[in-house]
């Protein structure tokens, strides 16, 4: 049995649910939290959100949300470890199928979405509606293309869009220049959700999936790994240790 | 009808709901004044906006549900509302068309987009320029986007080592 849905599917979830499923609809990209550490001439993007809401109605699901919240009456009250320790102990020692946890407690994201939201709106305009943030045209960094690469500029627009891709383009785009592998590897957001499937998901193992780990800074929030026969259970240990936040595991045979 | 003055001075007038698209022009329109000088957004930009916008208002003022003009009415409120998917086939076949320009135009259009509040555009032209990059190796992207290596060989060769579980072939 395997899901098929590409990465920035569980990446990027819009809320189209009632309330009280919105608040579990998890792993929305954050409207504004892409470092402006790349150098730009122009720090006003924040408001651009980097998830995809151009995407069919039926896409709008997380499928993740799909599943049963507590299958085998594990106790969603549990916490992480003991979820997972129960399910250690079902299998007899193997982590065998999928394991979904919701904690009631746990609010994915809207919280400080709506924050980081207003906060933009309020610091970018002021209250008679004119724009306070002055923003210079994009004179020096618009040649013929995109970008000046000589100065080591990337345009807002193509690190907005990394939000898009999912983990193998992410790999590429990591090779292409020191400014994109530093956007890349330490915009914590692109590794919230860890999403894997055929064909790359055969290849990982237990260290890959903990540095990708490691990039969420302590973020990672779902972790969905389809066909991941090289993980094993010490590797996901080593990845619940440093993933406080980790609140949904999906692992497919 | 609003005026838009772009950055370059030229002026364009477009109808309400034309300009309405934008998110800020609606709310400035609503306490200030017809003229809206938007003065980091030069005019070709605005015309390829406006563009969008025109074409967008033509189909939204035929709402395909009730939930479309209630979710514009609560986007002047604090509530905040997401973009939703463009459903129409006709209007998505349009924007398909509308993107294919080149990256440094869509780049422009994106941060006027975003300098204007259009949600639907923002995220029309990011998923553009993702899936330009999409399925790329790296060289691949450099060329696409212009963009230098700036990498010593040994780094290369580091990263290389560091992704080389992703791109062999078992």
């Amino acid at each position: 049995m395997a899901l098929s849905f590409p990465f920035w599917f569980v990446f990027s979830t819009p809320f189209i649910h009632t309330d009280d499923e919105s608040s579990r609809a998890g792993c929305k990209r954050s409207p504004l939290n892409i470092p402006l550490e790349i150098g730009n001439g122009y720090g006003y993007m924040g408001g651009i959100r980097g998830d995809s809401d151009l995407v069919d109605v039926e896409w709008m699901f997380d499928p993740v949300d799909l599943l049963p919240d507590d299958p085998f009456g594990m106790g969603v009250d549990d916490s992480m470890e003991a979820a997972i320790a129960s399910i250690f102990e079902a299998s007899g020692g193997d982590l065998f199928g999928w394991t979904l946890l919701n904690l009631p407690e746990f609010q994915f994201y809207h919280g400080d979405l709506f924050e980081e939201q207003h906060s933009w709106v309020q610091d970018t305009f002021s209250g008679d509606g004119q724009p306070i943030v002055d923003v210079e045209p994009p004179s020096r960094c618009i040649h013929e293309e995109t970008y000046c690469g000589n100065e080591g500029l990337l345009h807002d627009a193509f690190l907005y869009s990394l939000g898009h891709l999912n983990l193998q383009d992410l790999l590429s785009v990591e090779g292409v220049c020191r400014s994109l592998r530093v956007a890349v590897q330490s915009d914590h957001l692109l590794w919230r959700c860890i999403h894997l499937d055929s064909p790359l998901s055969e290849k990982f193992t237990d260290d890959v999936l903990v540095r990708f780990a490691q990039r969420s800074q302590g973020n990672l929030q779902c972790l969905s790994l389809s066909g991941c026969s090289k993980i094993t259970n010490d590797g996901l240990k080593r990845v619940l240790d440093i993933s406080p936040k980790l609140r949904k595991i999906m692992h497919l045979f | 009808m609003i005026k838009l003055v772009s950055g370059d001075g030229a002026e364009f007038e477009v109808e309400e709901e034309v300009a309405f698209q934008s998110k800020i022009i609606k709310d400035i329109v609503a306490d200030a004044d017809d003229v809206i000088p938007l003065p980091t957004v030069s005019s070709k930009v605005l015309i390829q906006v406006i563009e969008y916008c025109r074409k967008h208002a033509a189909v939204n003022s035929f709402p395909l549900s009730p939930s479309s003009s209630a979710a514009a009415a609560a986007s002047s409120s604090s509530s905040i509302s997401y973009s939703k998917p463009v459903s129409d086939p006709a209007l998505r076949a349009w924007d398909n068309e509308f993107v294919k320009l080149n990256n440094s135009s869509l780049f422009d259009i994106v941060i006027a987009a975003n300098y204007l509040d259009i949600e639907e555009l923002v995220d029309l032209v990011l998923e553009t320029v993702a899936d330009r990059i999409k399925g790329k190796q790296a060289q691949e992207i450099r060329r696409q986007f212009n963009i230098e290596n700036d990498f010593t060989p040994e780094e290369e060769e580091a990263l290389r080592r560091e992704n080389s579980w992703a791109f062999q072939n078992n």
